[in-house]
């Protein structure tokens, strides 16, 4: 299951930000931001959580901008609010196996035999698709609603990567001349692990963060939509679209499309992130 | 054709393969600014003989070579005040920067590159390039392409050359590999081998071999070579006639005796002083090997002492830069 | 003296590392679904359980068992084939797996096929047009692909390409509407349909595959692009493009060239690949009713069906394994450098000069 990197991937002390690169992160960066803050403050138009029976169904317009769904829920609340649950969940299970699984990364760099044997292991957990091993820890667990399981297990799902992925790019950066230079100069193994090579994998780590970050939010919509994890009434996206969808057949768009959106917009603002951050590494190419 | 001040013409008259005129290369910077890296070189290569293009690192020896392949990236612009192709029948084709460039590639002009491994397609086999190189040409493998192919090879020095076809370019040797690239290059025929370092990366006997190989190519068979080299020893025993270049400037070019045996450029004469005379690269042990003394004739190549019609001396200007 | 050859090495390794990676699997599947902290009996029981109610039926299920002895009973079930049956229908795990893991893979296998071919396509535009508009559409598309989720593909193109327009069948699962499902032999519809020779079958229940086998294809895709835009890119500034253009050949010609020699990591990346799409068909099979293994799966999570689960995960995660080393297994034997050097035979100097010519050993 190893990776193999493009040869091109040259890594120094990180450049000054391209212009570009700059704007990614920045604009990426702010609009995930901007949609949390708004799920946790934004006063909203209407509850996020009572249902109106009476106005089912309305479609999107002056008072409820986003229409309304199948209880009567203003679509556009709903949505704001979604967002308090899904982004945090996403941005602090992945922190989790982010944090931990760098520092390990970088211990297991050094080729030794437990290093290989444990990273063997590894690749068995990480064979479990992520979204199964995801449904099952929650689900299992008694899907009651708890934040903190769900959390857990974004962060036990996504530290495998992590771990092999600084690895990698530990590894790599041990072939480096500064490196050898260190050790030469006599600084012990951990000194050389934590000052010269961690600092230099971390990019790459922050990179792989976001990337993830945004792959969780697909997958807590996943879950969300089968009714695991978050429960009702508490608004996620993932409920959001399976609600919408069950009504397609009667062309009620608005309830499937701007959860849909929300999601895809977060996701893309990640993944933007994720790209700055990659071309402030690299061989400036495009 | 000689060009003294810029103004010249490019014209096939006798064996000439190919004249250029002011020649020119810009790159379009990233601040869109150009930055031209040749400025108005002129010359001109007959049948037979071998050009040699000297200078150091960054004076342009690699792009002149480039424009006149046309193989340079799109943020570049290459351009001839005039430019003449001369094909075997006769007739004459403007060909820097137009359309029909293209179409000189491989049997008009050929080119080998410097670095002999990094040019060949890792994950196909010899055969199967060599098959592509003449397919394009209209060349069938089966019926003579192949026995082509084998036959380039030897004459590249791979006597096992069946073996060669088979074979994957990471399972050869640095050496084998320039031949290998020389073979492809070598297999159409082209009427004008560009060759870029054909012997930086190669030892000394080895450089020996590959130069002897070239020499029998162009000469016996009439077409022509324009040499790329650092390596003035190289170019005082190969070449008949040379240019030296400077930061993108053709400085002086001439016949090789007379450029480099009484060089009227300030900047000929410091490459020159620069040059180690006395040294022998390898000590002649073999019967065909030939170490780069300084004035050596005992090449298996000898250069023409010739003053080809029309190509003088030529120093353009003697000013500072 | 045989040298063992890279090859026999590493089937040996891997070999060994499968073996020992099926055990750890199943290990790891069972303590995923049984060291959770969990309450199945109170969630089959739902609304009505009693104290008394849930432990009754946490003995009856041996779910009052130590942790471990549950483990070595299981570990023995199943080297005896024996997976368990469900708490709800009796049916054998093993049995519901076996029915229903073809409909699955053929879901699965399209998508791969699809998502490979179509990531070639916007890498390899991507990578030829650089700089242009079609690179900055094709990096649009692309993003846009990962970042809308599978299901919601799914659902759109639904209503899309089924309500609105009547192009495709509606989300009804692997059965044509109003159609007659052939004697279920594999599992699959489409193959059964082939099968019993059932031709007027066969062409709607290949139409309710497209919906699915889009979705998916589409959104995992984009491994495969962004890989071929990379590799490709860099192939076509290398040394060995700008020769073969020098030697005359077409640029479409020289383009391909390159393209050859930058598929080797999608091999790679099919695996992967693979693996995420045995976990996007559990959802999707969701959306569109489709009857096998991933709904099964999951309906045996909502209910805490734990002998369902664990058959679900550890067939998952086996799939998953398999398909990893499969790929890398495909990758290494592609891979002409892996070839022993010197297997054309080219071994002795061939010209003699005092030693520069020698095949490098490998």
């Amino acid at each position: 299951m190893k990776l193999k990197r493009d040869k091109h991937d040259s890594l120094g002390p990180p450049r000054s930000l391209s212009s570009s690169a700059r704007a990614k992160i920045v604009g990426g960066g702010a609009f995930v931001l901007l949609v949390l803050l708004a799920g946790l403050f934004l006063p909203l138009p209407h509850s996020a959580v009572e249902p109106r029976p009476l106005e089912t169904y309305l479609p999107p317009g002056p008072t409820y901008w986003f229409g309304t769904d199948s209880a009567g829920f203003d679509v556009f609340s709903r949505v704001i609010r979604s967002a308090r649950t899904d982004i945090p969940i996403a941005l602090g299970g992945v922190l989790i196996a982010c944090v931990i699984g760098t520092p390990l990364g970088v211990i297991l760099s050094r080729t030794t035999r437990f290093s290989e044997f444990a990273m063997r292991i590894l690749d068995v957990f990480q064979a479990f698709p992520l979204l199964i091993i995801l449904m099952v820890l929650v689900a299992v667990s008694g899907n009651s609603g708890d934040v903190t399981i769900i959390i857990g297990a974004v962060g036990f799902g996504n530290l495998p990567l992590f771990i092999r992925l600084v690895r990698a790019e530990s590894m790599r950066i041990r072939t480096l001349r500064f490196v050898d230079a260190a050790e030469v100069a006599g600084a012990s193994p951990l000194r050389v692990s934590l000052r010269h090579v961690m600092p230099n994998a971390t990019p790459i780590a922050l990179a792989q963060f976001s990337l993830s970050a945004g792959y969780a939010i697909v997958l807590l919509a996943a879950l969300g939509y089968l009714g695991i994890g978050v429960l009702p009434p508490t608004p996620t996206w993932g409920g959001m679209i399976n609600t919408g969808a069950q009504q397609l057949g009667n062309g009620i768009w608005w309830t499937l499309a701007f959860p849909a959106v929300a999601i895809s917009l977060t996701v893309m603002s990640l993944n933007l992130v994720a790209d700055g951050i990659r071309s402030w590494l690299m061989d400036p190419r495009d | 054709m000689n060009a003294v001040s810029g103004h010249c013409g490019a014209d096939c008259q006798g064996s000439t393969l190919l004249s250029v005129c002011g020649l020119g290369v810009n790159y379009r910077g990233a601040d869109d600014n150009s930055t031209p890296s040749v400025r108005d070189v002129c010359f001109d290569i007959h049948a037979t003989e071998i050009v040699g293009i000297i200078g150091e690192s960054g004076s342009g020896k690699s792009t002149l070579a480039r424009a006149l392949m046309g193989l340079l990236p799109k943020s570049a612009h290459w351009y001839a005040e005039s430019s003449a192709y001369c094909r075997p029948d006769g007739t004459e084709v403007d060909f820097i920067g137009t359309d029909i460039q293209p179409s000189l590639r491989g049997t008009q002009l050929g080119f080998v590159p410097q670095a002999a491994a990094g040019s060949l397609n890792p994950v196909m086999r010899i055969d199967a390039q060599f098959r592509r190189t003449l397919a394009a040409h209209s060349i069938s493998w089966r019926e003579d392409g192949r026995s082509r192919a084998l036959a380039a090879l030897q004459q590249a020095g791979l006597q096992q050359s069946d073996v060669v076809l088979r074979s994957y370019p990471h399972e050869l040797s640095g050496g084998m590999a320039q031949r290998v690239v020389f073979a492809l290059s070598s297999v159409l025929e082209p009427r004008v081998l560009i060759a870029d370092e054909p012997t930086s990366a190669l030892d000394a006997s080895v450089q020996q071999q590959m130069l002897n190989m070239f020499c029998g190519q162009v000469r016996t068979a009439g077409n022509g070579a324009i040499v790329i080299t650092h390596d003035i020893r190289l170019a005082k025993v190969f070449c008949d006639s040379v240019l030296v270049m400077k930061d993108g400037d053709l400085v002086e070019s001439g016949p090789t005796g007379e450029v480099l045996g009484n060089p009227q450029h300030p900047y000929t004469i410091e490459l020159l002083d620069a040059t180690p005379a006395q040294i022998d690269v390898q000590p002649p042990s073999r019967t065909h090997d030939v170490g780069f003394t300084h004035g050596a004739r005992s090449s298996a190549c000898p250069r023409q002492h010739r003053r080809a019609v029309g190509f003088d001396h030529v120093v353009l200007g003697v000013a500072d830069d | 003296m045989l040298k063992s050859s890279p090859m026999m090495r590493y089937i040996v390794y891997r070999g060994v590392f499968i073996a020992a990676a099926a055990l750890l699997m199943v290990s790891v599947s069972f303590f995923l679904v049984n060291a959770v902290p969990s309450n199945p009996a109170g969630a089959i029981l739902g609304s009505f359980a009693t104290e008394q109610g849930i432990s009754d039926l946490n003995h009856k299920l041996g779910l009052d068992k130590p942790l471990l002895q549950r483990y070595f009973e299981y570990m023995s079930g199943l080297a005896h084939g024996d997976l368990g049956t469900s708490y709800y229908t009796d049916a054998s795990v093993l049995e519901s797996i076996k029915s229903r893991i073809v409909g699955t893979i053929v879901l699965i296998v399209p998508s791969l096929l699809f998502a490979w071919i179509f990531g070639t396509l916007m890498g390899g535009l991507a990578a030829v047009y650089r700089g242009s508009r079609i690179d900055t559409v094709v990096n649009v598309v692309i993003s846009m692909l990962q970042s809308v989720p599978h299901f919601v593909i799914g659902l759109l193109g639904a209503l899309l390409l089924s309500y609105s327009f009547g192009l495709l069948p509606a989300p009804t699962g692997q059965v044509p509407v109003g159609m007659i499902p052939p004697e279920p032999r594999t599992g699959a519809v489409i193959i059964d349909a082939v099968l019993a020779g059932d031709w007027n079958l066969v062409v709607p229940a290949a139409k309710q595959l497209v919906l699915p086998v889009l979705a998916l294809g589409l959104f995992n895709s984009v491994l495969f692009a962004r890989t071929v835009r990379t590799t490709l890119a860099h192939a076509l500034e290398s040394p060995y493009t700008e020769f073969a253009t020098a030697r005359g050949i077409s640029s479409v010609g020289v383009k391909l060239m390159a393209l050859r020699a930058s598929l080797l990591p999608t091999v790679t990346y099919a695996g992967i690949v693979f693996a995420n799409l045995v976990g996007g068909t559990a959802i999707i099979e969701i959306v569109f009713s489709w009857q096998a293994l991933g709904q099964w799966g999951i309906q045996g999570i909502q209910r805490s069906d734990l002998p369902v689960i664990q058959g679900f995960v550890l067939v998952a995660g086996a799939l998953a394994l398999l398909a990893y080393l499969a790929a890398d297994f495909a990758a290494f034997a592609l891979d002409p450098r892996t070839r022993r050097a010197g297997a054309s035979g080219v071994r002795t100097p061939v010209v003699p000069t005092g030693g520069t010519d020698e095949v490098e050993a490998g």
